[in-house]
Formats: C-alpha cells, structure tokens, sequence
C-alpha cells in the first residue's frame, strides 16, 4: 500500500504526516500528490494558510521550513502479510539544515524496526526550504508523529453472481474534486488553557452512525470497521478555523490532529440543510515531542564550559520551588552552601568573587536574604548561564565566576499570566503584547512573616520586630525600532529582618538585643540591539541604588548607600564565514555613602588576624567610619574568535580596566580560548586567562583596613572535553587551575600614616591562593520524558595569607560534591523529581580553649590551625511531585516538594560552650515538605 | 564582609536560634569551677585626687598614675582569694588598632623564663632624660595576686597605647600555674581545661587628658597641638552598685515577703523550692557621657555608657544570666537544675553580679544563701 505525503500547493504548506497516513490507511488508492507541474503561490488555498506548528515561545521572526516535494513510504509487504502487522505511531525527530535537506534523523519512538527504517528513509528524502530567522537561514529542529496504520486485508475472491457487477468505485469526496458546496460544519480550534488558536490542526470527518453524541472517550477511539461511505477532511488556518463543505448530514464523528497536542474525537449530529458551528480545546501533551531551537541568538565566542540552562528545565525540580535560579547550585563546581542559602560558591571562589549578571549589568545578589527565593522571577528569563572560569572579556571585576541571565521578551499571542503562591511567598505575572512590541510585569511577595509570627513560640527568646519579609518586582517594554529590538526595564528587590532578643528580666527595650537588616536595590535599564548585515550593536546604559544595612545590638552597624551609573556598548562584526569580532566598553560609577560602626579585632593565641582602629582611636570602643566614595571603573574589551578551520578556533582577548576610588590601578588582563571540534559530537576546549577584581570590604576601608590595597587578581586555567549522543544527553568533563594573587590579608607591619605617624596597616596585598579540581557532567536535555544530570566535582581551595606560611584551606572548600538529579514526566501532566546530594563538610577553624576577656566579660577563643578541621560528609535526598490540570481557558498546577526526606542529620555548624571546652552541632534542616500553586492563563 | 555573606549570616543565624542551639552544653551562669569574673583596674594614686568624686573610682590612667588590679575569683564554694589561683602577670603595650590579648599573642611562641622583669620608667626619670623611654614588652609583671604598677611613660604610652595585663593561673589542685603558662606562651591550642586565662587593659587616656597632661609636665610632643580643654572628657570611672535587694516570690512573681539589702557577701535564707527574686540599682547618673572618633580622629560623636550586668550561680536556676537596665532584677529559683545535686553543698548556695559600663568601669556584688529544710 501506498501512503503518500501530500503538498497542498501552497509555499507556506508543510505536510502533516499523521493526517495523511490515516486518510491513506483508510481510503486505499487515494494519492493526494500535487500536481508536479503546479508552482508554489503566495495565495492561500481554499483550505487555508497552512503553517507549521510552532510553540508559542518561538521568536515572531522565525519563517519555517516549507516542504518542497513529496515522497512516498511503503508499508513492508512482509509486514503487512503478518497475522497482526503492527500499527500505531513513530515518532521521527530531524534537522532541516540550513540547505533544505534533512540530517540527524533519530527514531524518538520506535514502533516495528522495519517501520522505523521504513520512516528514517522518508524523512531522509524530504527537501524543505530552510527555516529563516530575522532573513536568516537556520537550523530548524522537528519532530513528527506518523500514524502508521496496515493496508486492510484483501477482501476474498467475489462469488459467481457478483462477477458481473462492477466493483464499486470509493467515492472520491477529497475538496479539490467535489463542487464547492455550502458550509456545513465551521469551528475553531484553540489550546486549552491558553485560549490560543492552533493553526494546522488536522480535521477529519467521517460517518458515526450509532455512536454515542459527544466526545469519545480515549479508550473507546478505534479506527472503523469497515471503510467509511464517505469522509471530509480540512486543517485550520492562522486563526484556528476550520471549514468542512462536504459533510453528509446525520451522526458524525469529528476527528482533531494537531502536532504535541492530544488527540480530540467528538460524535455530532449535523441536521439536513444545517450548519454546526463548533470550538474545541485541545491539551497539549505532557510529552511535547516539538521544540525550537533558535542557534543565532547563541554567542559564538564560547568558553570552556558553559551551562546553559533553560528556565521550564528547571523550574520542577526537587528543591527549587520552582526558582530556576535556585538549580543553579545543583550544577557542578558549584558548592554546597550551609542550610540552603543562597550564596554562589563557583569552584572555590568566595561568593563575592563571581558576579551575576542580568541584561549585560550586574545585580547586587542573586537571592532574597536566607536563599529562599531568587530576586528576579525565573519565569521571565530566556536563557541563563553558568560559566565557572575563564569567562570571556565581556565581563569584568570578577575573579571567581559568572551566572548570566537573559530575559525574554513577552508573549504576543495574547494576554497571559500567572499567579502563584507556596509556603513562602505569592507571585504575580502578567505579559501581553503592546503595539508591535509586549510588555512583562511582576510581583511576589513573602508571607514567611505571617507563618512565623504564628510558628515561633511565645516564650521563645526571639522576638521578631520584623519578622523575615522580601518583595521583588519587574516590568519590562520590548519594542521593535528601526530594525533592532529596544527595552526599556526596571526591577528591584527589598528584603528586611528585625530581630530582638530579649532576656526575660528586661525592665526596658534594650536596642543591644536587636539584629535588624535593611537590602534593597531599585534598577531601570535601557536597551537597543540591532543586527545590520554582518554587524551586531549593542547599547545600553542603567542606573542603580542600593542601600545595605546591618545593625547588631549596639556592637556592629553597618550601612551602604550606593548610586550607580554604568554604560555597556559593543559593535560586533562576522568576518568571514568562520571568524567573528566583538569590542565593548563598560563603564561603572559608583557614589557610596558608608557609616560603619565596630570594634576591633580580637588577638589570637596563634596571632593576630589583623584589622582594629587608627591612631589615636581608644580601641576599647567601637570605631566609626563615615564617608562617601566615589569609585569608576570604565573598561575596553575585546575578543576575535578566529576560526581557523571549520573544527579549530581560537578566541584571544583582553580587558583593560582602569580603577579609580577603591584599589586604584590599571588592570589588563589577557584572555584566550581555543577550541577543537574533533568530531560533528566531540569539543575540546581549552583556555588562559587573568582576571581582576576591585571590590569595597572592610579590607580597604579607611579606618577598619587600608585604602591603598590593590585589585585581586587570578590566573585561570582550564581544559574540557563534551560530547554529544542522541537523544539530548550529553557528557563533559572539565580540569581547572587557578592561581590567585594580590589577595586583602591581615598584615602585623606599621606604616607610615597620612599624617607621617607610624600607624598598623592592618591590611596588605600579600594573600594567595590557588583551586584545582575537575568537573564531571552527565546531562540529558529536556526532550521527551527523563530529563536531569549527574554532576561531580573534586577539587582543592587554598589559601596562604602569609610569605613563608603553608597554605591553609579556603573557608568555602568542598572536595567532593556529587549532584544526581532527575525529573521524568508522567502520562495525565504528572512529574516526579528527586535530588541526591552527597558533599563534603565545609571546613572550620577548631576552637578549643579560651582566655577570658575581663572588660567585656566575653571570651577571646583560643583557635586551632585555621580551617584545620572539617564538617562531616553531607548527604541529602530531595523528592518532588508535580500534577498539572489544564482546562479550557486555564491551567493549574500543584506541587509537593519534600526536602531531605529521610531527615539526614548534617551538622553544618559548630556551637561551643561559653568557654569553648565543649561543643555540640547545629543540624541542617529537617524534612520539610513544601506545597506550591500556579494557575496561569 | 560581602552582602552576600552578610546576608548569609543573618540567615544563618536566625536558622541557628529557630533549630535549637546550646543543647547539652555547661550553662555560662553555673559556676562548678575556679573563675576569673572581673579584674577592674583602679587608679589608687591619681595625679588630681581632688577630680574624683567621693565614693567613685577611676578606670583609666594616665602615665606616671599607679594602678592596682582587684580580680574578683569565684568558686562553687563562694569568693576565691586569688592567690589560691598562683597567678602570673604578663603586663604588654597594646598600640591602636589592636584588640585585647593580641600584643601577648603577637610574641609566641615564647615562654615564662625568656620574658623579661618589667621595667617601668618612672616621671621622675623621664623627667631627667626629657623624653618618654622605649620599655621592652611584653614583660612579666609578677606573680602578686593584686598587681599594683606605675603607668609607664614610655614612647608607646605617650602614643597612645594602653597596657594589656594577662593573668595566667590555675584550679587549686589542678595542672601547675608553669605549665599552664608554658603552653599557652608556646602557642598552643589545645590547653589543659582546669587552667585559667584572663586579660585585662589598663586603659591610658582619653586621648585628649593624656595629650593635656603630657604638655603640662613638659613632655615635647612633635606636630601635636594642646587640646581644647572644652573637648578633654572627664575620666572614666567605674560603675557602682548601691543596692542589692532580695525577696521571695510565688511563681507569678508576687513578692511573698518584703524585700531585704543584702550587704555585700551577706547571707540570706530561704527554703527548697522558693524562688528569690533579686533587685540591683546601679545609678543611671553614673553612666558618663563620652565621645569617639570617627574617620581616624577628625571628628568625634557622643556616646553615652550602658550597663549590662551578668549574674552567676553556684546551684538552681536563673531567669536570665544578663541584665541591661539601671534598675535591673532576676529571680532564683531554688531547685536543683542542670547536674545540680538535690541541695547545694552544706546547705549553701552563691550568686555572683557582676556590671559593666560598656567602656573600662566594672563594679560586682556577691551574697550566700541558705537553704533551710
């Protein structure tokens, strides 16, 4: 038997392989081949403007592939000749490249072997216009689900008496052929849950007598016994809409087809001489077997290892709820960090070394105090990265590593949002289009206050004045202007924390009791990008104020105020086919107000650490810093991607920095990348690079530390091989060396002072350090049902504070950390998740004695060799549940996460007695079940 | 301190008290051994005796003043003469910018013998030679209980720095004062639990009385001007306790008889079970105005003294080992807590108080109590 592929005659007509197969099964001998010599044509045909299905976050400026020619499948005969040939789907995923043919056909669903052969060589013989972007010929990744039913078997030899009747013809009912009659059915096809219209849906209608009036149930679709009289069939346009003229009137089954979506069949009974007039909702697939790939928004000067993560990977699994910025800890050289919190420890680095990035400007933190949630809402990001190390010269003051976060722009297929609400906190979405542009906006806001005040006991000796709350907010204008894209951004974060602890005999409110917390920062950008020809511009300034305070009791203030001003711009330019150039400059101002109030440092009996008060201070009590501090720091950078061949590039660049107002200098720092493709699936990467950072503690601070220190600085080194295999996994592996030097440490010398008296320096360049280790990554890529990674890092964090003293390891040391995490999607929109972590202890300096400190009546600990000790290994295992219901105009979901579900006990904190002679450990949390709701529209 | 980090530790704090801390671990109120609760420095031979308010005491010195240092010792049996501690005296100048036990720290490893006697210029050499004197420190003050000595005029001094006292002792019976001081000036870590170690400053100052008094004795100082006298503070002097009131209570803290001054090491009797409740005035008028510098000395604020007073038992329990106010109050309720055995030893029981005043002033009190069946 035959079943062909149908081209309908138009150029924007792409075939629907599951709609033909079936109408071929089911009608034998109809061939609805185009006619060879009839030229593609701008107009619609009358059944519409067939488009191919693309899901909704598809860039507006994407034109798909249009199929050029038609090719014929042959069930097997041996096959067809079974007692019971197999029927069902296969489900083929291709590329049309760039050229119009097809390539990495893969089997995603296998029916028979002999089937799946049979598909692979169809596909292979497809030929396509490419798919362009912005007029640009890319890569279009697709998928298709071909409905592979047997040819009927032949009937038997007719009798004696019927030899002379002519076999009766099938009636040919296909549109082309039958006279234009009226309407007889007209209906619209729309998503469920997003009210969409899906365009390209297959319509097919055939005779039901004797069937039930409604929709037919999933385990009662079958194909009919016998040929059917007649049938009808059509597909919807642009808006969703279908109409069917040649439908005979009387019961009638209607069948919708529509790629990723679920199946729909309705029986419906048509009068004599009437019109129906009908809308479906269909559900889109737990298992979308249809995802985009957009390569020319991908950067092509790369680095050794970047982890690009797709927010819906993310955002389900085990221990984010539903924060996509949450997972990245769960990425390898990424530490552990103590009760969940927040803090980015990036192979070894100290949280402050690395930078994150949003919209090509930095952001103060990544996350609301505590790490509960992340400070931008992760359903508005496009793409984010982690790049470890030796990140290219686009970014700069960083010696650690680099989270980069693109947003996206809104939906303009209509209105949508969500809201959503946990344990934690309630958020808002709401996106839309506006003009020839869109518009995003958000909210959350914690409740965590509320749920405290009523958890927390009446007796305890812990008082919030103001219990733990945080908000953070966005809103966004993308706008197309002469050829480029603009955005127009603000978005900003408050988090506040009051503690009071109170003695039992407190006659007065005693403000020494009191632990209160101010962050908050408000930012409005400006963006424009404009690709012209070979050439990328790139322009955007921002402004941002932050205000940070911390006060203990009477005993620490501390508060920054911070105005920044900083500018990027970058032209970029494809030289060639393989080469490209990138030059930028970045400009930060910053105008701080500090007021830092505090005593000096203790002595230590194996010395001092270094820090305490000026000349002429009394260093018996605190020690107070006020001034304001204006700090630039405008930057060139540079990077040429050289492609040497089409498997060799090498990347060198630099970054020149000039410091002005906080560890003054000029930094250079060179960077190179070299890359090898040793096969279509296999990179090697390598890369060198110095990196320098140039950051406000109270290392420099005038009166706690010295203001003549100079930048940090780092060398990295790195070496990593991925490879690609089928299906979406992917291996990598990753050796890293950095050397860090002209780091703050505590130096014992006197110095001359401004005033030309001798006063301590407290602070000297004289640190170094150095991290070593290597990553190993297993990924599989969300495209069918298993998505999740297995990642393992091993690695050293040293550091030397001291010429001549042995290294010492770094507080944020983890030397093993192994991640296994995976979510698979279950039929009915159900997913499970789980998380396993296993990490070595952070280490700690052992105390072990003390010497009374008679003024205060404190205690001045007697410390071991720094960080000489280690925590006990960290293990943990995390489980989520998602459950998705989606109704015609909504969609609902509902999640259980349920962290460390066997209620592992890891210590994460040493707590000494008061005179340190005895110690016990402060537990991580226990298991605690989380509950989410999201409905969106 | 990043934000980051400092975020981090506000969560990890808050995490800290909400999980439960200080399970299992000794009590910082129960006294079970040998303690070192104060030290406060006295000024027993001021320059202008005439400028101390009767009934007060000063804390600070200035160069040429003697000083005596009273440790107050506690034990589970009441008050400890602290010569039954065998004490040694390190005596250190501890320069601006350094925090207490650091200028000690600074010179280990090193050891009793190698220390040299202190050696402290008088005014009256200095006076000859006319200028202040290098002295070698850190320096061994002896081993008197209550060391007594002449604030150096030396070069260190005169540019502000303070003295640094470090006690080393040890539980009588227990590991020898030596050894206790050999490994602790050896830089070790990990040091012999019934060993006593305590620092105290000897505060030179304020700066401004200090730089007052060395222009008036005709000490040349290069570049420095003579202060406005308008911003010479008054001196430092230590806090008084001026009454120690005890009662009995029910368990809603109604007063059960009338409440009854307890002289300082009194008794007062009472019987298992009841719970004392114990008030304590150290005058608010004591606490002294006083400026810091701010931005290395160009400018001062005003800062004012707080009390914060710590209690201490020897049996039962307390409602709360600290107090904040002026007026300050805690109750005692007598029944066995903790590892405490059914009554104290002999019958008798001890609360030890001890209030600061948030700068170098320190005053105490003690009372016995006794349990009658």
């Amino acid at each position: 038997m035959n079943m062909h592929f149908v081209w309908r005659g138009s150029p924007r007509t792409v075939l629907r392989p599951s709609w033909c197969f079936l109408l071929g099964a089911m009608v034998p001998g109809i061939a609805m081949a185009a006619p060879p010599d009839q030229a593609p044509t701008d107009e619609p045909d009358d059944v519409g403007d067939l488009q191919p299905q693309v899901p909704d976050a598809a860039p507006d400026a994407l034109r798909k592939p249009v199929l050029n020619n038609a090719v014929t499948l042959e069930y097997p005969e041996a096959l067809a000749s079974e007692s019971n040939p197999p029927s069902g789907q296969v489900v083929v995923q291709y590329v049309v490249g760039v050229d119009g043919k097809t390539k990495e056909i893969e089997v995603s669903e296998s029916l028979h072997p002999d089937l799946d052969a049979a598909a692979v060589l169809a596909v292979a013989a497809l030929e396509y216009e490419p798919a362009l972007y912005e007029g640009e010929a890319v890569e279009l990744v697709l998928t298709i689900a071909i409905e592979v039913t047997p040819p009927p078997k032949p009937e038997p030899e007719p009798g004696p008496e019927s030899a002379t009747q002519p076999a009766a013809e099938p009636v040919d009912k296909s549109p082309e052929h039958d006279p234009p009659g009226p309407v007889r059915i007209r209906g619209i096809v729309l998503e469920a849950g997003q009210r969409q219209p899906l365009s390209g849906s297959i319509i097919m209608v055939y005779p039901a007598k004797g069937a039930k009036l409604g929709r037919v149930p999933f385990r009662k679709r079958q194909p009919p016994d016998t040929e059917p009289a007649w049938t009808s069939g059509t597909e919807t346009d642009q808006a969703g809409v279908f109409e069917l003229r040649d439908v005979q009137e009387g019961r009638v089954r209607i069948v919708i087809m529509t790629q990723g979506f679920e199946r729909l069949e309705h029986v419906v009974e048509l009068g004599n001489n009437e019109q129906l007039d009908l809308k479906y909702y269909q559900v889109r697939m737990n298992t979308n077997p249809y995802r985009t790939e957009v390569e020319t928004d991908a950067d092509p000067i790369g680095e050794v290892r970047r982890h690009k993560l797709k927010p819906e990977e993310l955002a389900k699994l085990p221990g984010s709820n539903g924060d996509a910025l949450k997972a990245l800890q769960d990425f390898p050289g990424v530490a552990r960090s103590p009760f969940g919190i927040g803090q980015l420890t990036i192979r070894g680095a100290a949280p402050g070394d690395s930078a994150v990035y949003l919209g090509g400007h930095e952001l103060p933190s990544l996350f609301h105090f505590g790490g509960i949630t992340s400070v931008f809402n992760s359903s508005l990001i496009e793409e984010m990265s982690l790049v470890p190390g030796n990140f290219d010269s686009r970014y700069g003051n960083a010696i650690g590593g680099v989270v980069d976060i693109q947003t996206r722009k809104g939906r303009r297929d209509g209105y949508h949002g969500y809201v959503k609400a946990d344990i934690f906190d309630a958020a808002i979405v709401a996106e839309g289009p506006i003009g020839k542009g869109s518009f995003t906006l958000s909210g959350r806001r914690s409740y965590i206050d509320a749920i405290l005040a009523v958890a927390i006991p009446d007796d305890a000796s812990l008082n919030f004045s103001v219990a733990p709350r945080y908000y953070d907010y966005s809103a966004a204008i993308d706008y197309p202007i002469a050829g480029g894209d603009f955005t127009a951004r603000v978005l900003g974060s408050d988090d506040r924390l009051a503690l009071v602890f109170g003695n039992d005999n407190d006659e007065q409110p005693d403000v020494r009791g009191n632990l209160d917390t101010v962050i908050w920062f408000h930012r409005a950008d400006l963006a424009y990008r404009k690709k012209w020809h070979k050439w990328t511009f790139f322009v955007s300034p921002s402004y941002r104020r932050d205000f940070f305070s911390l006060n203990l009791g009477s005993l620490f203030r501390f508060d920054f105020t911070t105005d920044r001003f900083s500018g990027r711009a970058e032209v970029a330019r494809e030289v060639g086919e393989r080469s490209h150039w990138r030059i930028g400059t970045e400009i930060v101002t910053d105008w701080t107000a500090v007021n830092i109030k505090a005593p000096p440092v203790q002595g230590n009996a194996t010395g001092p650490r270094g820090g305490g008060g000026p000349e002429g201070a009394d260093q018996l009590t605190p020690l107070v810093s006020k001034y304001s501090l204006f700090t630039a720091r405008p930057a060139l950078y540079s990077t040429f991607r050289w492609g040497i061949t089409d498997r060799v590039a090498v990347s060198p660049g630099f970054r020149l920095t000039y410091i002005e107002g906080l560890r003054d200098g000029v930094t250079f720092d060179p960077r190179i990348t070299a890359e090898v493709k040793a096969t279509d699936r296999t990179t090697v990467t390598g890369a060198v690079g110095i990196y320098s950072q140039s950051r406000n503690t109270p290392a420099n601070d005038p009166t706690f530390g010295n203001p003549r220190l100079k930048p940090d600085q780092a060398a990295h080194v790195s070496l990593g091989v991925s490879q690609e295999f089928s299906d979406g996994w992917t291996a990598s592996g990753t050796g890293f060396y950095k050397y860090l030097w002209s780091l703050a440490a505590a130096s014992p010398k006197l110095i001359e002072g401004p005033d030309g008296q001798q006063r301590p320096e407290l602070f000297d360049n004289a640190g170094v350090g150095r991290i070593y280790g290597g990553e190993l990554m297993v990924r599989k890529d969300m495209t069918n049902k298993l998505y999740g990674w297995a990642a393992y890092t091993v690695s050293r964090s040293e550091i030397r504070q001291r010429p001549g003293e042995s290294f010492s390891l770094f507080d944020y040391d983890q030397t093993h950390i192994l991640t296994l995490l995976a979510a698979y999607r279950l039929p009915r929109n159900w997913q499970i998740g789980a998380r396993f972590r296993l990490a070595s202890g952070n280490p700690f300096t052992p105390d072990n004695d003390a010497v009374a400190q008679l003024r205060e009546g404190l205690q001045i600990q007697i410390a071991g060799d720094y960080n000489s000790s280690r925590m006990r290994l960290f293990h943990q295992l995390d489980v989520r549940v998602d459950k998705a219901w989606t109704f015609k105009r909504v969609k609902l979901s509902v999640y259980l996460d349920i962290q460390n579900i066997y209620n592992a006990k890891n210590p994460e904190l040493i707590n000494e007695s008061w005179n340190y002679q005895q110690e016990t450990t402060v537990n991580s949390l226990p298991i605690i079940p989380s509950v989410g709701l999201k409905l969106d529209w | 301190m990043s934000r980051q980090c400092v975020l981090c530790a506000a969560a990890v704090t808050s995490m800290s008290v909400l999980t439960g801390c200080g399970d299992g671990l000794p009590l910082f109120e129960k006294i079970v051994e040998h303690r070192i609760l104060s030290a406060p420095v006295i000024v027993t031979s001021p320059h202008d005796p005439e400028a101390v308010p009767q009934g007060y005491a000063r804390a600070e010195a200035l160069p040429g003043e003697t000083v005596q240092l009273s440790p107050f010792v506690v034990g589970p049996d009441g008050v400890v003469d602290a010569a039954d501690l065998d004490l040694r005296w390190i005596a250190c100048e501890l320069f601006p910018g350094r925090g207490e036990f650091a200028c000690l720290s600074e010179s280990f490893p090193q050891s009793l013998d190698e220390l040299p006697a202190c050696d402290f210029p008088t005014l009256e050499e200095v006076a000859m030679s006319g200028a202040p004197a290098d002295i070698e420190t850190p320096c061994f003050l002896g081993d008197d209980p209550n060391p007594t000595f002449t604030i150096p005029v030396s070069v260190g001094v005169v540019s502000g720095a303070d003295i640094e006292l470090t006690a080393i002792g040890s539980t009588p019976g227990g590991t020898p004062t030596d050894r206790c001081a050999a490994d602790i000036l050896a830089g070790k870590d990990n040091l012999p639990n019934d060993c006593i170690y305590a620092v105290q400053v000897a505060s030179v100052g304020s700066k401004a009385r200090l730089i007052d008094w060395l222009l008036s004795v005709g000490i040349e100082l290069d570049e420095v001007e003579a202060p406005d006298p308008s911003s010479i503070d008054d001196p430092d002097l230590h806090p008084r306790v001026t009454s120690f009131r005890v009662s009995v209570v029910d368990d809603s803290g109604k007063e059960l008889t009338d409440p009854v001054e307890v002289a300082l090491g009194g008794e007062f009797a009472a019987k298992p079970g009841q719970t004392l409740r114990i008030d304590t005035t150290s005058p608010e008028s004591d606490l002294q105005d006083f400026r810091i510098p701010v931005n290395l000395g160009a400018s001062l604020e005003d800062r004012q003294e707080q009390y914060y007073g710590q209690w201490f038992i020897t049996w039962g329990e307390l409602l709360s080992n600290e107090s904040l106010d002026p007026e300050s109050y805690n109750e005692w309720r007598l029944k066995p807590a903790g590892d405490d055995a059914e009554t104290p030893p002999d019958g008798v029981a001890h609360l030890y108080y001890v209030v600061r005043d948030g700068r170098n002033g320190a005053a105490h009190w003690w009372i016995s109590l006794r349990i009658e069946p």
